[in-house]
C-alpha cells in the first residue's frame, strides 16, 4: 500500500507523462505491424535513451511494451495476420468479427482488455517486486553467482525445440560476454588486439544485431503484400457486452499474471491459455471461433496483464523472462542500472518512476490507442520496401549515434548475421541474451567467491541465499526436464 | 544427413575449437585468480565442442529413424540467403559511404538503394522517401539528440 502510496506524487511529474505516452504510441504503431516484435520494437528504440534520463528511459521502453502488446492485435483483427505472438490467439475471434462487419467492435474489446490487463499487470508487479526487494542486502558475491546460475537455468524452459540448441545459444553469449578485459585480472581477452575490443562488447549491439537486423535480413527474401481493406473506427462495448466480458478478462489476467511470473511462458502461452479457459468457462462456447467477443477479452488482458509481470523476475532477481524484458535489461544496462536485489536499495527512485510511467502508460493505452488507429493502417498499408529501408537507415543511425562509432556498427552487422543464421538454424535468441547479460556476473562472482574462501567451493553451500537459489535452479532444471519427458512420453503413446 | 540441425552442429564445434584454440593461447598473469582469466573460455569451449557433438549426433539418429531426406529442409533456402546477403552489402556500402559522402547523402543513398533492392520501383514517391526520410532521420539526431554525424568530405 504504502508503495502504490508514493506513486502518487511520482505520477503528476510531467517528465514521466511523456515517454510513458511517447513509449505507447510508438509500442502501437511497431506492434501493428507484421514482423515487427515488441522486442524488435524496443530494440529500435533502445539507441535514443542513451541520451534520456534514466527514468524516462526506463519508462520509454516498458511503455514501449505495453503499447506493442495491444498494436499487435491491430493486423490479427483486420489482415488475419498478428502484429506479435501473443496476438495470435487474438486472430481466431477477431478476424471472424471483422468479417462479420465487427472491426471496430473487436478492436474496441481488445483495446479495452488491454487497458484492464495493463492495469492488473502493474498492480502485480508493485505488489510482488516490493516483497522480492526485501532480500536486496543480504546478498554477497556466491549469493550473486547463484542468481547466474538461477538466470541461465531458465534456459531449460526457453528452448522450446531442442534444449541443446537452446544451451549453444545460451554458450553463445557467455563466449561473447568474455571478450573484453578479465573481470578480475585485468588482462584483454579474445580482442586480437582490436581496441575497440577492449572494454567488451556492448549487450545492445548484440540485441539490436539479433533481434532487429537480422529480422531484416530475413523479411528481405520474403516478399509479401498485405493491405487492409477497411478502415473500421473503434467501437468500445456497452453496458451489457462489458458485463459479459468480466468472467474472460478475470480469466485473463490471472492466467497473464502467473504467466508473466514464469520465465520463458510469456504472452503468447498466457493468451492461449486464458483462450482456452474462457471458452471453457463461458455460457457461449459455441460462438468461439466463430466471432465470440470473450475470444478477443482474454487473450487481450492476459498479454497486456504480461507486459507488467514479466517484469518481476527482471526487477527483483535481473533475469530477463522474454525478448521484451531483454530489450529492457539492456536499456537498464545502458544507464549503468544493474536490475536484480540491490536495483530497490541503490535506485529506488528509478523503480517507483517505472511504477509511475506504467501507470500513466495504462492510460495513455486508452487514448492513444482510440486516436493512433487511422496512422496504423496507414502504416500497415505502406509499401514494405519503404518501411523496412527506413527501418535499416533507422537501425544503422541509432547505433552509431551511442558512442559515434562506426565499429559499433559492424558489430550490430556481425550480431544481425548470426541472428540470421539462429533463425535459419531455429537457434532461439533468448539464451544468447541471457548468457551475455549475465555472463560477466557469473564469471566475476564465482571468482570473487573463490577468493575469499580459499578456493573453497563449499561457500556456494555456506551462503544461505547461494544455496536457496542454486536449489531454485537445479528444481527448475529438473522440473522442466520431467515435464519435458513426460510431454515426450504422451506424445509417443 | 546433411539437415539444419546437422549443419547447425558443425558450425558449433568448429566455433567451439576455435575459441578453445585462443583459450589455450590465452596470456595469463603472475597475479591471475586460481581460476584465471582462461579458465571459463576453457570451460566454455569444450562445453560448446560438446553440444556440438551432441547435435550432430542427434540429427543423425533423427534423420535415421524417419528417413526424411534433408534437402527438403533447405528448399529456397540459397535463394533467401542470397538476398539477405544483398541487404548485408548494401549495408556494408554504407558503411563506406558515410565517411566519405557524409551521413545526409549517405543515407539518403542507403534508402534509397534498400528500397530499390526490396522491390521499390524508380518514381516520385521513392524519391520522396529517400530525401524525407534522410531530412527526418537528420533532424531526429543531428538537431535533436546533438549527435555528430559523419560529415564526409563535403564539410
Amino acid at each position: 500500500m504504502d508503495t502504490i502510496l508514493t506513486l502518487l506524487p511520482d505520477s503528476l511529474n510531467f517528465y514521466l507523462v511523456l515517454p510513458a505516452i511517447l513509449g505507447v504510441a510508438w509500442g502501437i504503431i511497431g506492434g501493428s505491424l507484421p514482423g515487427i516484435s515488441p522486442s524488435i520494437t524496443m530494440a529500435l528504440l533502445l539507441p535514443f535513451t542513451y541520451a534520456l534520463e534514466p527514468s524516462m528511459a526506463i519508462v520509454l521502453l516498458a511503455s514501449t511494451y505495453v503499447g506493442a502488446e495491444y498494436g499487435g492485435s491491430i493486423p490479427a483483427i483486420l489482415i488475419r495476420t498478428p502484429g506479435t505472438n501473443a496476438a495470435a490467439a487474438s486472430v481466431l475471434d477477431g478476424y471472424e468479427m471483422n468479417l462479420q462487419g465487427k472491426a471496430g467492435l473487436a478492436l474496441g474489446i481488445s483495446l479495452y482488455s488491454g487497458v484492464i490487463g495493463s492495469f492488473v499487470g502493474l498492480f502485480f508487479l508493485v505488489m510482488l517486486s516490493q516483497l522480492l526487494a526485501e532480500l536486496a542486502l543480504a546478498f554477497t558475491p556466491p549469493a550473486y553467482f547463484a542468481l547466474g546460475i538461477l538466470g541461465l537455468s531458465v534456459i531449460v524452459s526457453l528452448s522450446d525445440q531442442s534444449l541443446v540448441k537452446g544451451l549453444i545459444a545460451a554458450v553463445l553469449g557467455l563466449m561473447i560476454a568474455t571478450i573484453g578485459t578479465d573481470p578480475v585480472s585485468g588482462i584483454s581477452r579474445f580482442t586480437f588486439g582490436v581496441s575497440g575490443l577492449l572494454p567488451g562488447i556492448q549487450p545492445i549491439l548484440i540485441m539490436v544485431g539479433l533481434f532487429a537486423m537480422s529480422e531484416l535480413f530475413k523479411q528481405a527474401s520474403i516478399l509479401e503484400d498485405l493491405r487492409v481493406k477497411t478502415s473500421p473506427r473503434i467501437r468500445f462495448p456497452e453496458k451489457k457486452l462489458r458485463k459479459r466480458l468480466i468472467l474472460p478478462q478475470s480469466i485473463g489476467a490471472l492466467f497473464g499474471g502467473f504467466e508473466g511470473v514464469m520465465p520463458g511462458a510469456g504472452g503468447t502461452i498466457a493468451s492461449f491459455m486464458s483462450y482456452n479457459e474462457a471458452r471453457r468457462w463461458s455460457k457461449s462456447k459455441d460462438e468461439f471461433g466463430k466471432g465470440s467477443p470473450e475470444g478477443i477479452a482474454a487473450p487481450e488482458t492476459a498479454n497486456n496483464t504480461v507486459a507488467g509481470t514479466s517484469l518481476i523476475p527482471l526487477l527483483s532477481f535481473g533475469i530477463p523472462g522474454s525478448n521484451s524484458t531483454a530489450i529492457l535489461l539492456g536499456g537498464f544496462l545502458v544507464h549503468g542500472l544493474i536490475p536484480g536485489p540491490m536495483l530497490f536499495a541503490r535506485s529506488g527512485d528509478v523503480v517507483t518512476d517505472l511504477y509511475a510511467g506504467l501507470f500513466f502508460a495504462a492510460i495513455a493505452l486508452f487514448f492513444i490507442g482510440y486516436a493512433i488507429m487511422p496512422v496504423c493502417i496507414w502504416l500497415v498499408n505502406k509499401p514494405r520496401p519503404y518501411l523496412n529501408a527506413f527501418i535499416l537507415a533507422l537501425i544503422m543511425s541509432g547505433i552509431y549515434s551511442i558512442n559515434n562509432s562506426l565499429f559499433d556498427l559492424s558489430i550490430m552487422l556481425v550480431a544481425g548475421v548470426i541472428g540470421y543464421f539462429m533463425r535459419v538454424m531455429k537457434f532461439p535468441f533468448l539464451p544468447t541474451v541471457l548468457g551475455l547479460v549475465l555472463g560477466f556476473m557469473i564469471e566475476s562472482n564465482f571468482r570473487r567467491s573463490l577468493l575469499l574462501s580459499g578456493d573453497d567451493l563449499s561457500i556456494f553451500m555456506d551462503d544461505k541465499i547461494s544455496l536457496m537459489l542454486l536449489t531454485f535452479a537445479v528444481i527448475f532444471v529438473f522440473g522442466s526436464l520431467a515435464k519435458r519427458l513426460i510431454q515426450v512420453l504422451r506424445a509417443g503413446t | 544427413m546433411l539437415s539444419k540441425d546437422f549443419v547447425g552442429g558443425l558450425i558449433t564445434i568448429l566455433l567451439g575449437s576455435l575459441y578453445l584454440f585462443f583459450a589455450f593461447k590465452q596470456r595469463v598473469s603472475a597475479l591471475a585468480d586460481t581460476v584465471g582469466p582462461a579458465g571459463m573460455p576453457k570451460f566454455l569451449g569444450i562445453l560448446m565442442l560438446s553440444l556440438g557433438v551432441i547435435l550432430c549426433v542427434q540429427s543423425v539418429v533423427h534423420s535415421l529413424k524417419t528417413n526424411a531426406p534433408a534437402l527438403v529442409e533447405w528448399q529456397g533456402e540459397g535463394k533467401r540467403f542470397f538476398r539477405a546477403f544483398g541487404l548485408l552489402c548494401l549495408a556494408i556500402v554504407y558503411l563506406v559511404l558515410v565517411s566519405i559522402l557524409g551521413y545526409v547523402l549517405a543515407i539518403t543513398v542507403l534508402l534509397t538503394l534498400v528500397a530499390l533492392y526490396l522491390g521499390a520501383q524508380f518514381s516520385g514517391q521513392l524519391a520522396t522517401i529517400a530525401i524525407g526520410g534522410a531530412a527526418i532521420l537528420w533532424a531526429i539526431f543531428v538537431l535533436l539528440l546533438d549527435v555528430p554525424m559523419p560529415s564526409g568530405i563535403l564539410l
